[in-house]
């Protein structure tokens, strides 16, 4: 399969389905890759499945989850021993494939109803940027329990897209203000708590999210305002970032107009474990420190 | 049964004795009319009858027995379903009467029925306590093995409302022995603002106090006796009619009835409007603990959470995003609070809608009822399904029965009480075009007490103070009245020692004019000295020397004028017709602390004591 | 006395009569009424048999949903349960394969969930002796974590305590055999449980100090170490202790003086904390203990509160003393202990 299809599935994916993140987008090319691929060997579809995972990285998006979200595909796969022919395995490929697609799509809702708790009437939630689980987690609290809350929305550039999590959040109804990125640490004695999402959960428990995320999570540490994350565990990753420079290139930078002579414009930042009070996720709620854990025991 | 008792004093034995209850689930009164006509009543959307029976099971009570008169069906059918179940280990039976009119009835009905074997608890079915009765049980208990008359524990609860928040029913003024907790003396003051006390109370007991400070519970823990005292005396109508009918019979029955005074735990009876607004209130804030909303008494109980401000909300509660619930507030189920609603105070009850900009305060919603848009409701009860159409005002004291409706814009004046009108009301109704309601006509029903507090009465400025000597001269008046004509009796009597009657039979004459008037033996000495002192001079001779010497001893004499003035006399006739020695006088005189009498009988003494000093010269 | 419909009912009422219970008493009842449960029920397989305890723990659970014991409890029988019936199944042929905790590996891998429907031969039995077991570790808990006061006092050392707690009165006790020491107790008003606590700390020949409870900050620069017991070690990491020991753990930290804390694994609860107006977390007492109601003139005026509890953010605690090993930077174990299943306030 050449470079082009692989682009184009993968747009026409996320196109069809704008709930879908760019990583379940992702995975869905991966399984349809292995339906049609050619390879007679596991070896050699698994070589086909990382040329894929490359280009689809080259097509100028969130890296981060992508990368994170097939790299577990991949474990899945090899993790399995076949003693049947290789045809017979690609079937059970497939199926296991739809499966983990499934779970991850479910993973949203489970994380929904472990956050809604946290979520009590009459606070003020400050959010960053756009986020589809976050938006999840307070629908979830607005809708099924009733709750009446306000979230202040940072418009988070460079894509300005607080200002359509904002038009999602009055869809349903809920009392929603966008504030500027810079008035993140004026807004922060306002609210009550701080719900940000994740591109990756990285292995020290810390995350990498849009930029903005760190300056979020220092202010809200200063104000002693509790700031959880929500997040697939799909989007747990096996990297140990130190600081910001020790983040991948191409998970920071989405093209070389981001950083020149001029310009020095990372999308991506990384918070540190000890400014999250607890992480969401369809596991369950782990404080920092248990994500290792979990990755430990996949991965060891 | 007391014979069976003596003899199972095992503990084994003692083990096996179940403690009972007895809970009277009728006022006997309308002073909740007209919503008790219709329906039991609910407090904090729970019927009244589950917070005594609560108490009682949390209290470990075995055997419940449930007398009541009205809304018999509804009642037996709620605790059938929500009390009787297997996994409560008590049990509970009702009965009832209409025939009972009064709890002396209901006490009576029960002694017949001699399903009542051992001390019980006797409360009323409007009772919320959160006490834990087993010490109070206990002692009782012990009191009783070393008091076999002691029939009655009853328990007071101390409060500290200024007067005028009280109630006439709960002002009473209690003398209770603080050794033994006795009570002496009991009376409810209605209007009185003096009282008098028999001596005797203070003479037979070293150590008295005297307390208005109380206020009853309706919850006493009584022998099995106490039924056959009521079985006996047809005269006793209620608690107040028993407990004196004892206090009175002490001498000769000898039985007594002991207080206990709690001083820490809630107990409160709902006994009228202004009662249940308060106990309301105390109870959404936590006062009665664990009574409170969101403990459960059951597990089928409405499970409120809880939110800042007592504020309660069961499942279900739609709350507008601009709504405010101030304080103090419980919701239940399935209720709708509309855009601006404001609400403090008050209670509302399942499937309720609020209209917008609705004023709430101090109001008692009940079930299924919908206020609509802009109305403003205060101090008030609305029972089941009542409607309040738009911009409707209802002022403080007004009570709304089942299916009323009012208004579109009309306010409703203070202390209204309004019930359904079976007739169909033209169209010029005072309560509004759309309005079914008609003001209830309290009825006397058998001659009982109409609903004689209103609910919130215009304060009166309390000036007794202004007339109080008045009052003194008036109240002693009364009580002296007995005394003269006691008295007047007695100077009859002692005449007719001067046509030789017989000394004996004059005693046996006074004995029983005293029983006749319910003389104690003190005031009795004392009437009949100050008679005997103002009998003419020669003939006391013929007395006892003993109630003599009494007089002596007797430092309220001199306050008798009559008494001092002839007292020089008095003593200087004894004295020479040696009835009394002279140094029996001087020693009386020097203990004697009274000056006025001192200074009367001065030249006597001085006298006297030249006369010993001579004699000893001799 | 009988069935345990009778027993849940006394239990309820004990429970909601006040605090005559401490919270070993309560774990003890409550794995005793589950123990019955399993002889006195009628049930062919593990689902029903969880079912059936799942009722009664709710039943009991709903006198006080703040209680964390009670829930702690039933969430570890039930997962006793579980691993029982697996351990059965494997005994019996080893196709199926067990309940696995949630993980990232078991999330993608496994393919159905035992519905725990098969009739397993041995499980009655099996289940009473294990529930027989940790009823002997509920009895042991006390004395292993009690066996460990030496190694955490040290001669001449001034402790600060709160309040009474059972455990840390035994603690000190244990201590004061070998060494001689010095115990502050803060009285927790409207309580004054301390009172009672330096009473008997004074009757074992401990020197017992008492101060009130706002004198904690200025007393705690010359304290060695903090020991407190708590209701509930939440999932978190962080405590449910009585109210006032948070403050007492600020200014220990201002101090850096270490607090310990004294819990055994019944304390160990899944609940996370929200908000202090949460109403599982959180109970409000009555106010009657603050404010003697007869003699506050007219109450509705005023707004008395009386809260029971006090969240104690885990970087407050330097250690807690356990029967069992607690890492208590992976708080992720804590809940597993008991919760494996997601929704972890319904079991």
């Amino acid at each position: 399969m050449d470079r082009a299809t692989i682009s184009k599935l993968y747009r026409n994916e996320l196109a069809t389905d704008s709930s879908l993140s760019e990583a379940l987008a992702s995975i869905s090319v991966l399984i349809k890759i292995i339906n049609q691929s050619k390879a007679g060997t596991l070896v050699e579809l698994r070589n086909d499945l990382t040329e894929a995972i490359d280009e689809i990285k080259n097509t100028d998006t969130m890296v981060t989850s992508i990368s994170s979200a097939s790299e577990l595909f991949l474990r899945f796969i090899t993790l399995t021993t076949f003693e049947n022919p290789f045809e017979e395995c690609k079937k059970t490929l497939i199926e296991r494939g739809k499966m983990f697609l499934e779970e991850a799509k479910k993973s949203r809702e489970k994380i929904a109803i472990l956050g809604e708790p946290f979520i009590t009437d009459g606070i003020k939630i400050l959010i960053h940027g756009k986020s589809r689980v976050v938006l999840e987690v307070l629908k979830r609290a607005a809708t099924e329990s009733r709750k009446h809350f306000t979230v202040y929305v940072t418009q988070s550039l460079p894509d300005k897209a607080g200002h359509d999590m904002r038009d999602e959040l009055q869809k349903v109804n809920i009392q929603s203000v966008v504030v500027l990125d810079a008035a993140v640490a004026c807004i922060m004695e306002k609210v009550d708590l701080v719900l940000v999402g994740a591109e990756g959960v990285v292995e020290s428990g810390g995350i990498l999210n849009k930029i903005g995320t760190y300056s979020m999570g220092i202010a809200a540490k200063e104000m002693n305002k509790p700031l959880y994350v929500v997040a697939e565990s799909f989007k747990f990753a096996r990297i140990f970032p130190l600081n910001q420079d020790d983040i991948p290139h191409q998970f920071r930078f989405r093209n070389s107009k981001d950083v020149d002579d001029c310009y020095y414009n990372p999308i991506v930042d990384y918070t540190p474990p000890n400014l999250i009070t607890l992480l969401f996720t369809d596991l369950g709620v782990l404080t920092p420190s248990a994500v290792s854990d979990e990755l430990i025991k996949l991965y060891l | 049964m007391a014979a069976k008792r003596k003899k199972n004093t095992g503990t084994d034995l003692k083990q096996e004795e179940i403690l009972q209850a007895v809970v009277i689930a009728d006022s006997f009164n309308v002073r909740f009319a007209p919503i008790t006509t219709d329906l039991p009543r609910v407090l904090v959307n729970r019927p009244l009858i589950d917070y005594t029976l609560e108490f009682l099971c949390l209290n470990g009570a075995q055997e419940i027995i449930i007398f009541c008169r009205s809304h018999v069906d509804q009642i037996q059918r709620h605790v059938e379903s929500k009390w009787i179940r297997k996994s409560n280990p008590c049990t509970i039976k009702i009965f009832s009467s209409q025939e009972c009119v009064s709890l002396g009835d209901a006490l009576r009905d029960l002694d017949k029925k001699n399903i009542i074997q051992n001390d019980f608890i006797l409360v009323n079915g409007d009772l919320i306590s959160n006490m834990t009765l087993s010490p109070i049980l206990q002692e009782h208990k012990e009191r009783r093995r070393k008091e076999k008359c002691m029939v009655m524990t009853m328990i007071m609860k101390k409060t500290n409302s200024p007067p005028k928040m009280k109630f006439k029913d709960d002002d009473i003024l209690l003398a209770v022995n603080n050794d033994t907790k006795t009570v002496l003396y009991y009376k409810k003051l209605q209007e009185n603002r003096v009282i008098g006390f028999p001596l005797s109370i203070f003479k037979s007991n070293p150590n008295v106090s005297i307390r208005n400070d109380l206020m009853s519970t309706g919850i006493s823990i009584c022998s099995a006796k106490v039924l056959s005292l009521f079985g006996d005396n047809f005269d006793y109508e209620c608690r107040d009619d028993f407990i004196k009918g004892i206090l009175i019979d002490e001498e000769i029955s000898g039985n007594t009835i002991t207080v206990h005074i709690e001083e820490k735990e809630y107990a409160a009876r709902v006994s009228n409007l202004r009662t249940y607004e308060s106990i309301t209130k105390e109870v959404i804030d936590r006062w009665a603990f664990p009574i409170v909303p969101d403990v459960s008494f059951d597990i089928n109980d409405p499970k409120y959470s809880y939110r800042r401000h007592n504020i309660y909300l069961d499942d279900d509660v739609k709350l507008h995003s601009n709504c405010k619930l101030i304080r103090t507030v419980a919701i239940g189920n399935n209720s709708q609070i509309s855009e601006n609603a404001q609400i403090s105070n008050s209670v509302i009850g399942r499937n309720c809608k609020i209209g917008k900009n609705a004023l709430i305060q101090n109001a008692f919603i009940w079930d299924n009822v919908t206020i609509e848009d802009d109305c403003c409701l205060k101090t008030c009860i609305l029972a089941n399904h009542v409607t309040v159409f738009r911009g409707v005002t209802i002022e403080e004291g007004c009570v709304l029965s089942t299916n009323v409706t009012v208004g579109p814009e009309v306010p409703i004046p203070g202390g209204t009480l309004l019930c359904k009108s079976e007739i169909k009301i033209n169209s010029a109704n005072e309560f509004g075009l759309q309005s079914n309601a008609k003001v209830y006509k309290a009825f006397a029903e058998d001659g009982e007490d109409v609903p004689d507090i209103p609910w919130c009465e215009p304060e009166q400025p309390d000036d007794i103070s202004s007339d109080e000597e008045s009052v003194i001269s008036e109240i002693s008046a009364v009580e002296q009245d007995d005394r003269i004509a006691f008295y007047d009796e007695l100077s009859g009597l002692l005449e007719s020692l001067n046509e030789n009657v017989s000394v004996d039979n004059v005693k046996l004459e006074i004995n029983s004019i005293k029983a006749a008037y319910y003389m104690e033996i003190d005031d009795v000495i004392f009437q009949l000295v100050k008679a005997i002192l103002l009998f003419p001079l020669r003939n006391n001779e013929q007395l006892s020397i003993e109630q003599y010497k009494a007089s002596f001893k007797e430092e309220t004499a001199a306050n008798n004028t009559l008494v001092s003035t002839y007292l020089i006399k008095v003593i200087e006739s004894f004295y020479d017709s040696d009835v009394l020695a002279e140094d029996t006088i001087l020693s009386w005189y020097s203990n004697c602390e009274n000056t006025d009498l001192k200074n009367r009988v001065k030249k006597l003494i001085e006298w006297l004591e030249e006369a010993e000093e001579e004699s000893d010269e001799d | 006395m009988g069935s345990v419909d009778e027993e849940i009912a006394t239990f309820r009422r004990d429970i909601k009569k006040g605090n005559s219970l401490t919270s070993y008493e309560i774990a003890l009842k409550t794995v005793n009424i589950l123990r019955k449960v399993i002889s006195e029920y009628r049930w062919a397989n593990a689902r029903e048999l969880m079912e059936e305890m799942k009722e009664k723990g709710k039943n009991m659970m709903s006198v006080a949903s703040n209680q964390s014991t009670i829930g702690n409890m039933v969430r570890k029988v039930l997962k006793i349960v579980r691993e029982e019936h697996a351990r059965c199944l494997e005994e019996d042929d080893n196709t199926i394969e067990p309940v696995r905790e949630e993980s990232l590996t078991k999330l993608y891998l496994l393919k159905s969930e035992d519905t725990f429907s098969r009739p397993v031969e041995n499980l009655r039995t099996n289940m009473y002796e294990a529930l027989t077991d940790l009823i002997s570790e509920l009895e042991t808990s006390r004395e292993d974590i009690i066996n460990q006061a030496a190694e955490h006092i040290h001669s001449n050392e001034v402790v600060l305590t709160f309040g009474y707690s059972s455990i840390v009165l035994a603690f000190f006790k244990k201590a004061r055999k070998q060494i001689e020491f010095q115990v502050i107790v803060v009285e927790d008003a409207p309580k004054f449980n301390g009172q009672k606590m330096a009473a008997e700390l004074a009757q074992s020949k401990i020197k017992t100090t008492v101060i009130n409870d706002s004198a904690a900050f200025s007393i705690m620069a010359r304290v060695n170490k903090v020991f407190i017991g708590t209701h509930a070690i939440m999932a978190d990491g962080g405590l449910k202790a009585k109210c006032g020991i948070h403050n007492i753990a600020l200014a220990a930290k201002r101090h850096s003086v270490p607090v310990i804390v004294c819990a055994a694994l019944y304390k160990l609860s899944p609940e996370f904390f929200t908000s202090h107006d949460q109403s599982s977390f959180n109970k409000l007492g009555c106010p009657q203990e603050v404010l003697n109601f007869a003699e506050c003139g007219i109450p509705s005026d005023v707004q008395v509160y009386n809260p029971i509890y006090d969240y104690v953010p885990p970087d407050l605690v330097t250690l807690i003393i356990s029967n069992m090993l607690l890492d208590k930077f992976k708080s992720k174990t804590f809940s597993e202990e008991e919760m494996p299943q997601h929704t972890y306030i319904d079991f």
